[in-house]
């Protein structure tokens, strides 16, 4: 088991009491918290596919939502022509959606009629985004375009995808989203799906990450350059996490969609986008476990302030959010691990003089 | 009869209308350690580059080993056996020194490979020989950002010899660092030439006499002199380049 997950014993021994926490969680909690906890846990899952490309491999993607909002499609759409069938009383013979109706069409359109199966809709979006991603990273990369381009470059595509998601109104369901189908709101069971299936990417995401693999990724992001000049493909080494990471927002995506019941342009667009790069940046990058720590916090946060102060809770989240970046510019992970490693130094008596200095300075420490 | 490791032809580099390098020959031999010196802007860095395949050449040839490597890609032109030191030390800070050198080790660098690589106790055991030739053992586990200067030039050296290359190119080895380090590393350079081919670019012109045989002087983008320490020094071409100055020995 140790070797299996790469965890010293008293970590492995934290991370399943956290995942027992997790699981009896909703047994003491009402089903609204539990829904609430498992949307949360499909952000995790997207906060840790953007810290694999953002915090190990440094590309700032302001358009990994695309890959979310899309496997949200996939499964929002399939469940409700699946709806649209099973209640021929409220959609007619025809079963086709309500937004289709409204927006003229009498029939569903050939090419989505597979999507009624949903068991072909699932593994077909995350398919599906995967090779979007795989296409946007091979222009994106194998061009040498990083940082602030890159940033841009994502950006405007996460805008592209919102667009025409509102403006294909027929297929979409537009800005409304696609609503009023069954959900799996409220059922422990796929609460216990969802839990699973996080605890398989965050070990998916380690193995990555801790594999000669990951240190190449750290390589890159520390300086591409010189990984290139070492004989590295850097652009193959990016396509690929950014197609790994697309993959598994595809399927936190699809899981949302499932348990929330609404999938709407918000969930494919630049805000959700920019907020997993905050939830990355608070909890730290390049940690995993802090990327998982922020999006819970932060959302945590925001539910919670939501309803206790509903006047002011944006202002409040934003002023955490700048409070946190200025204390812990590493994120709440990186400032941890940053002070475990100076004691772990101080303790073996190999504290380089300017950061025994530092300490000095710091009157937290 | 020796054979050429490198040789160019021709070479030429053009940047927006300023001629860098200038219908440039020049070659290497097998096993063989030289030194380029040359002024400020002569081209050095820039023969570097095109060798390494940072940018095409504007025209001519670069010939490994007798095959045309112009124009490749950087991650052909280093598997073929060529790796560089960078004129500012270049390692990735936020690694520790010995996760560094595991990123110079030879092999695994395609994607999928590199999944399934382990960092072997044979590699350890490599890893811990090079570190102990660059003075850096007891540094393994620090991250390479608590380095000083000179130890960052070392580290990169380090996994540049990790990397195996037939051809080393080192450009400015000993910027930064105190007399004995460089006097170090002079000895360290020696070392490890011998076993393969290096190009040391430098100014040093004391550090340059403890480890050259053969000199060549870049000016301009072409070749302006060439030949052993003493024929270089009395050359008088060399020493009107170097301004007013006597002898290239008094340059900087």
């Amino acid at each position: 088991m140790i070797g299996l997950t790469g965890l010293s014993r008293s970590q492995l021994i934290i991370a399943l009491a956290v995942i027992a926490g997790f699981f009896v969680f909703p047994l003491y909690a009402g089903a609204f918290r539990t829904d609430q906890l498992g949307l949360f846990l499909c952000y995790v899952m997207f906060a840790l596919s953007l810290d694999l490309i953002w915090g190990f491999t440094g590309i700032l993607s302001l358009g990994n939502a695309i890959y979310f909002g899309g496997g949200a499609y996939f499964i929002g759409l399939a469940l409700k022509l699946q709806y649209a069938a099973t209640h021929a009383t409220r959609y007619g013979e025809g079963a086709i959606p309500d937004f289709m109706t409204w927006n003229g069409l009498t029939e569903i359109p050939r090419w989505m009629r597979p999507l009624r199966n949903v068991w072909f809709a699932a593994p077909a979006g995350v398919l599906a985004m995967g090779f979007l991603a795989f296409v946007f990273g091979v222009i994106t990369f194998k061009r040498h375009i990083y940082g602030v381009y890159c940033a841009v470059i994502t950006l405007a595509e996460s805008l592209i995808f919102e667009e025409l998601i509102i403006e294909k109104q027929a297929y979409t369901g537009g800005f409304n989203g696609i609503t009023d189908y069954d959900s799996y709101s409220g059922s422990l069971h796929f609460y216990w799906v969802i839990l699973a299936v996080t605890v398989f990417f965050f070990w998916l995401s380690r193995k990555l990450t801790t594999t000669h693999f990951g240190m190449v990724l750290r390589s890159i992001r520390e300086n591409e350059l010189r990984s290139e000049f070492f004989g590295f493909e850097v652009a193959n080494y990016k396509i690929f996490v950014f197609t790994v990471a697309a993959m598994m927002s595809a399927v936190a995506g699809g899981l949302y969609a499932a348990l929330n019941g609404i999938v709407s342009h918000q969930d494919i667009g630049p805000i959700l986008s920019i907020e997993g790069v905050i939830w990355v940046a608070v909890g730290g990058r390049g940690t995993l476990i802090g990327s998982m720590v922020g999006a819970i916090l932060v959302k945590g946060a925001q539910s919670l302030l939501s309803e206790q102060f509903a006047w002011i809770w944006d202002l409040l989240v934003g002023f955490m959010f700048i409070l946190i970046i200025v204390l812990m510019p590493d994120g709440i992970m990186g400032a941890l691990l940053r002070r475990a490693r100076r004691r772990r130094a101080i303790a073996a008596g190999r504290m380089p003089a300017y950061e025994a200095a530092r300490i000095e300075e710091t009157p937290t420490t | 009869m020796t054979t050429r490791i490198l040789e160019t032809h021709g070479l030429v580099n053009i940047v927006s209308g300023h001629t860098i390098i200038d219908h440039l020959d020049f070659d290497i031999e097998e096993g063989e350690l030289r030194v380029l010196v040359g002024p400020n802007g002569a081209g050095k860095t820039t023969l570097i580059d095109l060798i390494t395949g940072r940018f095409p050449p504007t025209a001519g040839q670069i010939l490994f080993r007798g095959q045309n490597i112009a124009g490749w890609p950087r991650h052909r032109i280093y598997g073929i056996g060529i790796s560089r030191k960078f004129q500012v030390p270049t390692v990735y800070e936020n690694l520790t020194v010995f996760e560094n050198m595991a990123i110079g080790l030879r092999g695994h660098r395609r994607a999928f490979s590199s999944l399934v690589f382990r960092v072997t106790s044979e590699h350890a055991a490599q890893i811990e020989r090079i570190l102990a030739q660059v003075n850096l053992l007891a540094r393994a586990a620090d991250e390479a950002h608590t380095l000083s200067h000179g130890e960052k030039q070392w580290l990169e050296i380090g996994m540049v010899v990790a990397s195996e290359p037939r051809l080393m190119l080192l450009d400015e080895p000993t910027t930064g660092m105190t007399r004995d380090e460089t006097n170090t590393t002079a000895k360290l350079i020696k070392e490890i030439a011998g076993a393969r081919s290096v190009m040391v670019v430098e100014h040093d012109m004391s550090f340059v006499r403890q480890i050259a045989n053969k000199i060549t002087v870049l000016h301009q983008g072409q070749k302006l002199a060439e030949g052993s320490v003493r024929e270089v020094e009395n050359n008088l071409k060399v020493a009107e380049v170097y301004l007013g100055r006597e002898k290239i020995s008094a340059a900087p």
